[in-house]
């Protein structure tokens, strides 16, 4: 998917590389697991960022449904129309992560690896902005 | 420096996982509920040392933060160290403890008779008949409130105590009732009911004991059509009613 299943790194190669293409390869064998959905799961900061992208996907492709498809074909059960939503949201979901660039990627893997401690800013910056 | 070596470390793990997906640890892992209750107290512990040495207001919030921060961070790196052996660790107890239950199993189908079957039967059976018991008390503690005129008719009494009705198990009614003069007993049961004066009337339906064990119900100040044949415990308790000319 997304052209990563042909990535290939030798390993002792590694201590060669710069800082920057040390950076640049977390960041795709990460993307490369968040990505995956055929290895086993796991959960990490980017794999629910791109479940929740995939959720909004689905969302907002139902939602361009609803405006598009006339409404008598709109009906409960119209299944092929609902799963052709799901695979577009879910497309939709990983693209975006996909497109989302290294800086961004990385930005909210920190944010959310953290998160504990983000929890503890937000609320004590509600706690003192409210008083 | 350390950043370099941190992410070369990282860089191997995610090449390992990548050549070997069944080593990933999955979210609801025991290695990964570790880490996370691991990494949470600590941070807690850190975060209420902070609020209590550090000032409140925006600087003693903003410090804490940062403690809470850096704690988590230590715990990232000190984690990555052991992570493996906690998860080989886990591994290994989980085998033991699937030996164990299969171990258990088989003493159970294959052993019936056996001492450790009897024995496990014995401790369950004891369990529950312990449960039974500390339910039958505290159902017996619990009171039902009554007004003393609507507690007796002229051939049937309920049993009350400080405006309760009072429960006891089949053999306590069946003495209570007897201990009324001759001719008091329980009702019989709903194929056998007596014929009263009047049935009780109360503000809600309870159960009573009818001879031979079983019980109706009654409170609708209609003769009862809802009942049981029997079957519970000697420890059980139910409300008590007494009539004349009972079986």
């Amino acid at each position: 998917m997304f052209g990563l299943t042909e990535f290939y790194v030798n390993e002792d190669e590694l201590d060669q590389l710069s800082d920057v293409e040390l950076a640049r390869l977390e960041d795709r064998l990460r993307l490369e697991q968040e990505l995956d959905v055929r290895k086993q799961a796991q959960l990490t900061a980017g794999r629910v960022i791109v479940f929740l992208l995939s959720a909004l996907g689905i969302a907002l492709t139902l939602m361009i449904f609803a405006r598009v498809v006339p409404t008598e074909r709109l009906g409960p059960l119209n299944i092929p129309l609902y799963l052709m939503a799901i695979g577009a949201g879910i497309g939709l979901g990983h693209g975006v992560w996909y497109v989302a660039g290294y800086a961004v990627r990385n930005a909210v893997r920190w944010v959310l690896g953290h998160w504990p401690v983000v929890l503890f800013i937000l609320a004590a910056l509600a706690r003192l902005s409210g008083g | 420096m350390i950043d370099r070596a941190a992410r070369l470390e990282r860089i191997r793990v995610l090449l390992d996982e990548r050549r070997h997906p069944e080593r990933r640890i999955g979210i609801f892992s025991a290695t990964n509920l570790t880490r996370l209750v691991l990494r949470l107290v600590l941070m807690g512990v850190v975060g209420g040392l902070a609020q209590r040495v550090l000032p409140s207001g925006p600087i003693g919030v903003t410090l804490t933060a940062l403690a809470i921060g850096a704690a988590d961070m230590a715990f990232g790196r000190a984690w990555a160290r052991v992570q493996g052996q906690v998860q080989r660790g886990f591994r290994a107890g989980t085998s033991v403890l699937v030996v164990v239950l299969l171990l258990g199993t088989l003493v159970a189908l294959l052993g019936p008779n056996s001492g450790i079957g009897r024995g496990l039967r014995g401790a369950g059976s004891d369990f529950l008949a312990e449960q039974n018991a500390r339910l039958d008390r505290r159902n017996r503690a619990r009171g039902i409130a009554v007004d003393p005129a609507q507690a007796s008719g002229a051939d049937w009494q309920l049993l009350i105590a400080d405006s309760l009705l009072v429960k006891g198990t089949y053999r306590e009614a069946e003495a209570w009732c007897r201990e009324l003069g001759p001719g008091w007993g329980l009702p019989g049961g709903l194929g056998n009911l007596p014929t009263l004066s009047s049935w009780p009337t109360l503000e809600r339906p309870v159960s009573v004991w009818a001879a031979g064990r079983s019980a109706i119900q009654i409170g609708d100040g209609q003769r009862p059509s809802v009942g049981s044949s029997g079957g519970y415990r000697d420890t059980e308790v139910k409300v008590v009613l007494c009539v004349q000319g009972g079986p």
